[in-house]
């Protein structure tokens, strides 16, 4: 499902379509996108799919996108994780951030030029993230001190890949 | 001889039309005090009295706009759901008129490259028309000018996704409209709910159809949390205050999912019982303890965390129902739930209440 040569994303939203938008906004943009109704779901293609960028809705049921991105970060701290929210009262917001980890609070209604270039930004970010990652891998030079390199990758041309 | 000679005037003696005289006098006095009396009292009385109206009237000033502020409180508590709720089909919509634009103008790309072709072919057509003689030759040579038009108008819409963008447009309005319906509904309810025309004249309603413009309202308080049951039997329409009445009927299910920690049901129901309107909202959430359940129509009376309740919602209700000439009851069990009823009388309320 994942191409090895395109960013990931991962979309989390118990409106589906708030996915279906979302899906036909990134169509043309070069990422692998998957989507995911509920945090539980999320969690679940996390696991089987190498994801570098993680938006999410913060009210949905069972666990809140606050919820859902803490135990992202916990467990894939690699991610670059966003919420994408139609309202959100400051207790959300803060749960968010201090708990999360967000990179960014997007609102809905979103443009999608903004959006786009929002995602941009985010996986730039990540790139920047994951060269720290494996720079501090090599640093640490300890063949008992295991650390997967994340994979690496340019937002910029898909097609191309950018080693660094 | 020395009898006693009566004296005609004795001292202290009056001849009789002097004694009425005086006592005509003393009754007229007695009189006077008492009618000034009278006056007095009733001077204080009417005085008392106006008083007395003054306070009732800004007694029932004061509860307006207790009334009214409640109402402010759960609006503003409600605006967080109300956005949400509005904000995610606009957003979907907003996006996907977005992606509509890119749709057409994929598709006039192609267009624009089916109406070259079939320019070609006319073109082609008669030319091909009069002369026949070298025919074999220009129709090879047609032939294959065409099939490459019509390779690279296949490489185009591969290219473009054409075959995709056409089935999900589809899709796509569906969508936006189903988006578009639900903001619709929202507005809607909205407006029946808050009653903007509401005047102090009661109205005729019919309380099922309050119940569900009241459960819209706060759909997005209990959707993530509860089942919803409703079974509404057939009700006469009533005379009231519709607007204040959702006010109540929202409080109670704004209460019964905040009763509700994780997973729950509500049922609300509504029946006709000996003249009376029975309407009842059960939750299955954490109850009420008994100690607890004598204090809970009390003003400023609150359990919830500050910010989430005013303590004035189940207080307020009870007011509106008392006006409504109707009743409130609550029955709860610990770890079970609870149930509210209300009784309204289907004569409802008049106008001078």
């Amino acid at each position: 499902m994942t191409k090895p040569d395109q960013p990931t994303i991962l979309c989390v939203d118990d409106e589906p379509n708030i996915l279906s938008a979302l899906k036909r906004v990134l169509r043309k943009e070069g990422y692998t996108v998957l989507t995911a109704t509920s945090g539980r779901e999320g969690l679940a293609l996390l696991e089987e799919h190498a994801v570098q960028l993680v938006i999410s809705d913060q009210r949905m049921p069972e666990m809140t996108g606050a919820e859902f991105l803490k135990e992202v970060k916990d467990r894939w701290p690699q991610t670059t994780r966003v919420i994408l929210s139609g309202y959100a009262e400051a207790e959300a917001i803060l749960d968010a951030v201090n708990n999360g980890a967000i990179f960014k609070f997007l609102v809905k209604p979103w443009q999608d030029q903004d959006l786009k270039q929002e995602i941009r930004t985010c996986l730039a970010h990540n790139e920047e993230k994951a060269a720290l990652y494996e720079q501090a891998a090599e640093n640490r030079n300890n063949p008992e001190f295991p650390v997967v390199p994340p994979r690496i990758w340019s937002h910029k041309n898909p097609d191309k890949q950018e080693v660094m | 001889m020395s009898a006693p000679t009566p004296t005609p005037h004795e001292p202290g003696a009056e001849p009789p039309e002097m004694v009425s005289q005086r006592a005509f006098l003393r009754e007229r006095a007695a009189r006077k005090q008492a009618e000034d009396l009278l006056e007095e009292k009733s001077r204080a009385l009417y005085l008392a009295n106006e008083q007395l109206e003054q306070e009732l009237a800004e007694r029932k000033q004061l509860e307006v706009h207790l009334i009214h502020s409640e109402k402010m409180a759960s609006v503003g508590q409600l605006a967080a759901g109300v956005a949400h709720e509005i904000n995610n089909p606009v957003g979907f919509v907003t996006s996907n008129v977005s992606t509509m634009g890119e749709y057409l103008r994929v598709m006039k790309t192609v267009l624009s490259h089916y109406e070259a072709l079939t320019a070609d072919l006319k073109a082609q057509l008669e030319i091909g028309q009069p002369d026949q003689t070298d025919s074999l030759h220009s129709l090879r040579s047609l032939q294959s000018g065409l099939l490459e038009s019509i390779t690279q108008i296949e490489a185009l819409r591969q290219e473009e996704d054409l075959d995709f963008i056409l089935e999900d447009a589809h899709q796509l309005l569906a969508e936006s409209n189903e988006g578009l319906r639900r903001v619709k509904d929202i507005v809607q309810n909205l407006k029946t709910f808050v009653r903007l025309d509401e005047s102090d004249v009661p109205k005729m309603a019919d309380i099922n159809q309050c119940l569900t413009s009241s459960l819209s309202v706060v759909w997005n308080e209990l959707k993530y949390k509860c089942q919803v049951h409703k079974d509404f039997g057939e009700l006469p329409p009533i005379p009231c205050h519709a607007g204040q009445l959702n006010q109540v009927f929202s409080n109670l299910f704004v209460n019964a999912a905040q009763a509700i920690e994780k997973q729950g049901e509500v049922r609300v129901s509504t029946e006709v019982d000996d003249g009376f309107v029975v309407i009842q909202v059960t939750d299955t959430g954490s109850g009420i303890p008994p100690e607890k359940l004598s204090k809970i129509f009390d003003p400023f009376y609150t359990t919830k965390p500050v910010g989430t309740g005013t303590g004035l919602g189940l207080s307020i209700s009870h007011g509106i129902i008392e006006k409504h000439k109707g009743r409130i009851e609550v029955d709860s069990t610990v770890d079970e739930g609870t149930t509210f009823t209300i009784y309204l009388p289907i004569t409802g309320i008049q106008a001078d209440d």
